[in-house]
C-alpha cells in the first residue's frame, strides 16, 4: 500500500509539443515488426507469434522419461525440476533427437547426469523411455509403450 | 487507403495525459524490479554448453553467463528499476532495467523451451522507452507528445491477446472450443505437480458443460480484446475477466502468467488516479484524533 506519496509528488511537467518524426518512425516500426511477427507467427524472441496452447490435447498423452543407468546395475530416473534451474525444461531437447547423430545425443545425455556424477554417482549411460498416459482413467498409471533412446558415455 | 491511415495516425498520435505515461513507466518499472528482485537467474550458471540453445540475440553467446555476471545483470537491473519507480533520471534508469530484464529473460528461454511468460509485459513496455519523461502523476491535462505511448502499449496488449486466440483456431479450429480439448488439458494439470491444487481442475474436467463453456469464453475474449481499443470503457472488464482466467489457468495447470496480468492492468486500467484519494484518505486519516 502507498502510505506516503510525498517522495512521487513533483512539480507538473511542462507542456510538449507533437512527437517528432525519428518518434513516429520508432512507433510505427515497432508496431509493424509486432503484428508482421503475430500475424505470420514468427517466433525471435520476445517478439513472438503467440502459439499458446494451440495443439489440440486427447485422451492419451505420450510423454517421455530420462534414466541414468548406474554402474551398479541400478537406475534413477532424471527429474528435471530438481535439478538447478539451467537444466529445467531441457528435456525438450528430446524432440530434436530424430535430426541429431549419436554423438550430439551422448554429449546431451552426459550434460543431464553431469549433476549425478557430480554427487559421485557413476553414471554408464542414458536410457529415453516414452510412456502413455490415459488421462480419463485417473487410477491407471502411465504405461511404458517403448524404448526411445540409449545415449551418454560411460 | 490514406483515409485509413490518417484515421489510424490520428488516434495512436492523439493528445493523452502524462499522468498515464508516468503511470506506465511507474507500473512496469516495478514490476521489472520485482521479478528482478526475486528472479531465480542465478540458477542457470553452471548448466552444461550442450544445454544452451539461445534464441535470436542471444545466439551470440556460446553458453550460460557466469554466475558472477548473472548476479551482476540483476542487482544493476533491480536497483535501476527502484530507480525508476521513484523517477529518477527515468528515461535512462527505466531502459537499463528493461535491458537487464529482457537479457537474464532471454537466458531463461536459452533452455530450449521458448517462454512466452514475459513477453506481453516487455513487448507493451517497449514504446515506454522512446516515451517523453513525465515525472508526475500530477499532469492530467492533455498533451500532444503523452498520447502515443499508452496508446502504443494498448495496441501490443489488445493484440497480443487477439494473435493469442487467432492461433487456436488457426491450428484447431474450432474444435479448440468443441472437442473435449481443454477437459484433457485439466486432466494433464490434475496429474501435474505444478498446480498448488487439483480440486478445480478435476471439477472441471468432471462437468463437460463447464470445461466446454470455459474453451468457448476464453476463444470469445481472446479474439475480441480489440474492443479495448475503441471502447475505453470495456477495459476494466476485460482487466477482471483476464486477471480470473490467468488466475485459475494458474490454479489449474500452475503456470504463472501474472506478468501478463501486470501488463494489462498497467496498460489498461489509468491506476495512478488512486494516488489523489489514497493521499486524501492518508491526509484524514492523520487529522482525525485518535479514537484509541
Amino acid at each position: 500500500m502507498i502510505g506516503d506519496t510525498r517522495a512521487i509528488e513533483t512539480t507538473p511537467d511542462p507542456v510538449r509539443g507533437s512527437p517528432s518524426w525519428p518518434v513516429r518512425a520508432f512507433v510505427y516500426a515497432f508496431l509493424a515488426v509486432f503484428l508482421v511477427c503475430g500475424a505470420l507467427e514468427i517466433e525471435h524472441w520476445p517478439l513472438t507469434g503467440f502459439r499458446l496452447y494451440t495443439e489440440l490435447r486427447t485422451e492419451e498423452r505420450t510423454s517421455t522419461r530420462v534414466i541414468a543407468l548406474l554402474a551398479d546395475g541400478g537406475s534413477e530416473e532424471i527429474v528435471f525440476v530438481d535439478l538447478p534451474f539451467g537444466y529445467h525444461s531441457t528435456n525438450r531437447l528430446l524432440s530434436d533427437f530424430p535430426d541429431m547423430t549419436q554423438a550430439e545425443r551422448d554429449e546431451i545425455c552426459d550434460a543431464w547426469v553431469q549433476p549425478l556424477r557430480d554427487d559421485g554417482v557413476e553414471v554408464v549411460g542414458v536410457r529415453v523411455d516414452e510412456y502413455l498416459t490415459h488421462l480419463g482413467e485417473p487410477d491407471r498409471s502411465p504405461e511404458l509403450s517403448r524404448e526411445l533412446y540409449r545415449c551418454g558415455t560411460s | 487507403m490514406t483515409g485509413v491511415l490518417n484515421r489510424i495516425d490520428g488516434w495512436l498520435f492523439a493528445a493523452g495525459p502524462a499522468s498515464r505515461v508516468w503511470g506506465l513507466r511507474t507500473g512496469f518499472a516495478a514490476v521489472f524490479t520485482v521479478r528482478l528482485a526475486l528472479g531465480e537467474y542465478r540458477g542457470l550458471a553452471g548448466q552444461p554448453a550442450a544445454l544452451f540453445h539461445p534464441p535470436s540475440f542471444w545466439r551470440a553467446l556460446d553458453q550460460m553467463p557466469s554466475v558472477e555476471v548473472l548476479t551482476a545483470v540483476q542487482v544493476v537491473g533491480a536497483v535501476l528499476g527502484f530507480l525508476a519507480v521513484l523517477s529518477w533520471r527515468p528515461r535512462w534508469t527505466f531502459a537499463g532495467a528493461f535491458f537487464c530484464f529482457v537479457f537474464l529473460e532471454g537466458l531463461v528461454g536459452s533452455r530450449v523451451k521458448i517462454s512466452h511468460n514475459e513477453v506481453l509485459l516487455i513487448l507493451a513496455a517497449v514504446p515506454i522507452l522512446a516515451a517523453p519523461v513525465a515525472v508526475s502523476w500530477r499532469a492530467r491535462d492533455d498533451e500532444p507528445a503523452m498520447g502515443w505511448p499508452p496508446r502504443a502499449a494498448l495496441t501490443v496488449v489488445a493484440f497480443g491477446y487477439f494473435f493469442t486466440g487467432l492461433g487456436k483456431l488457426r491450428e484447431a479450429g474450432l474444435s479448440w472450443a468443441t472437442s473435449d480439448n481443454l477437459k484433457w488439458s485439466l486432466a494433464a494439470g490434475v496429474r501435474s505437480t505444478k498446480p498448488p491444487t487439483d480440486a478445480i481442475a478435476q471439477f472441471l474436467v468432471d462437468h463437460d458443460v463447464l470445461a466446454n463453456g470455459l474453451a468457448f469464453a476464453t476463444l470469445a475474449v481472446e479474439l475480441s480484446f480489440l474492443l479495448v481499443l475503441f471502447r475505453p470503457r470495456s477495459r476494466p472488464w476485460f482487466a477482471a475477466v483476464v486477471t480470473s482466467f490467468h488466475l485459475g489457468i494458474y490454479l489449474t495447470l500452475g503456470l504463472d502468467y501474472f506478468s501478463w496480468v501486470a501488463a494489462v492492468i498497467i496498460v489498461l486500467l489509468p491506476w495512478e488516479d488512486l494516488i489523489p484519494r489514497i493521499q486524501a484518505r492518508s491526509a484524514k486519516r492523520a487529522m482525525s484524533p485518535s479514537t484509541s
